[in-house]
C-alpha cells in the first residue's frame, strides 16, 4: 500500500449529523446560530447551524446548491433525506450504502478528500444517493458509481466519481 | 475551442503536469494516454454525463413515492 492511500469503509449510522424532522427541541436545545429556510416537503425548517454540511463544489449537474442538511424521519426504514438549505425544491434520498451492499468499499486517497478539511477516518460518512423509478412498480437503484463523502467534523461534503471500481450508478436495491 | 491536429504517437501538454498522447487510430476511434497527477480525476464524458442525469432523476423524488417505497421495504424485511 502507497504512503498516501488509505481504506475507508462505508461508515455506520454512528456519528451522522442527523437532524431531526421536528427541529424546536433541536433548536431550543443549542445555542448555536439557526438556520432557517424553506422545503417543499416539510415546509419551514430551522436548523442549527452546526447542522448544515457544505457541499463547496456542489453535485454533480448541480453545483448551485451548496448547503444541506440531512433529515432523518425517525422511522425504521433506512432512508434519510437530504435537503438542500439554499434551494427549497431540492432534496435527495440517502442511505448507508452497507445496508444495501455489506462489501461496499471505496478506497480513498489522501487528496480525494484532502479539500474536506484532514478528515480522521473516524470522521468521515460514505452515503449513496437513491433514485426511485416511478410506474406501476415502483424500483430504486442506489448510485453506488458517486458516493457522497462527508467529513463529520469540518461539515464540509462533496461528490466522488470513483475510477474504476466497476460500482453501477443504477445498483439495483429492489 | 482549440483545435489541434496530431499524428499516433504524438501528444499535447496541459499545464505543467498534464500530459495526453495518441496511442493509436482506428477508422472511427483515437485512443488517447494521459499522464496526470493523481489529484485530477480524469473520466469519459459519458460518465459524469450519466452521474449528471442520475443527480437531477433522484432529486425528483416525492413524498408520496418515498411512502411506498417505505411499505416495500419494510414489507420485505418482514418477509425477510
Amino acid at each position: 500500500m502507497k504512503g498516501d492511500q488509505r481504506h475507508f469503509y462505508a461508515a455506520g449510522a454512528k456519528g451522522m449529523p442527523l437532524v431531526s424532522v421536528s427541529t424546536d427541541e433541536e433548536r431550543h436545545a443549542r445555542n448555536s446560530a439557526v438556520v432557517k429556510f424553506d422545503s417543499i416537503h416539510f415546509g419551514r425548517l430551522e436548523v442549527a447551524e452546526d447542522k448544515v454540511i457544505v457541499f463547496a463544489s456542489g453535485l454533480l449537474g448541480l453545483p448551485v446548491a451548496k448547503r444541506f442538511v440531512m433529515l432523518d424521519e425517525k422511522e425504521d426504514a433506512p432512508f434519510l433525506w437530504l435537503q438542500s438549505v439554499d434551494e427549497p425544491a431540492l432534496a435527495f434520498i440517502i442511505m448507508d450504502p452497507l445496508v444495501i451492499k455489506g462489501d461496499y468499499k471505496i478506497n480513498l486517497k489522501r487528496h480525494d478528500v484532502s479539500d474536506l478539511g484532514e478528515p480522521k477516518e473516524d470522521d468521515l460518512v460514505v452515503l449513496v444517493i437513491l433514485t426511485a423509478h416511478d410506474g406501476d412498480d415502483i424500483r430504486m437503484t442506489a448510485n453506488l458509481k458517486a458516493p457522497l463523502i462527508i467529513n463529520t467534523s469540518t461539515m464540509k461534503g462533496k461528490q466522488i466519481v470513483l475510477q474504476d471500481d466497476g460500482y453501477q450508478i443504477q445498483y439495483p436495491v429492489f | 475551442m482549440l483545435v489541434l491536429t496530431r499524428k499516433s504517437g504524438e501528444g499535447i501538454r496541459i499545464g505543467d503536469d498534464v500530459r495526453i498522447v495518441v496511442v493509436g487510430l482506428d477508422d472511427n476511434q483515437v485512443r488517447l494516454g494521459i499522464e496526470a497527477p493523481q489529484e485530477l480525476s480524469v473520466h469519459r464524458d459519458e460518465v459524469y454525463d450519466r452521474i449528471k442525469d442520475e443527480n437531477i432523476k433522484a432529486s425528483m423524488i416525492r413524498v408520496d413515492v418515498l411512502k411506498r417505497v417505505k411499505e416495500i421495504w419494510k414489507k420485505g424485511d418482514s418477509e425477510g
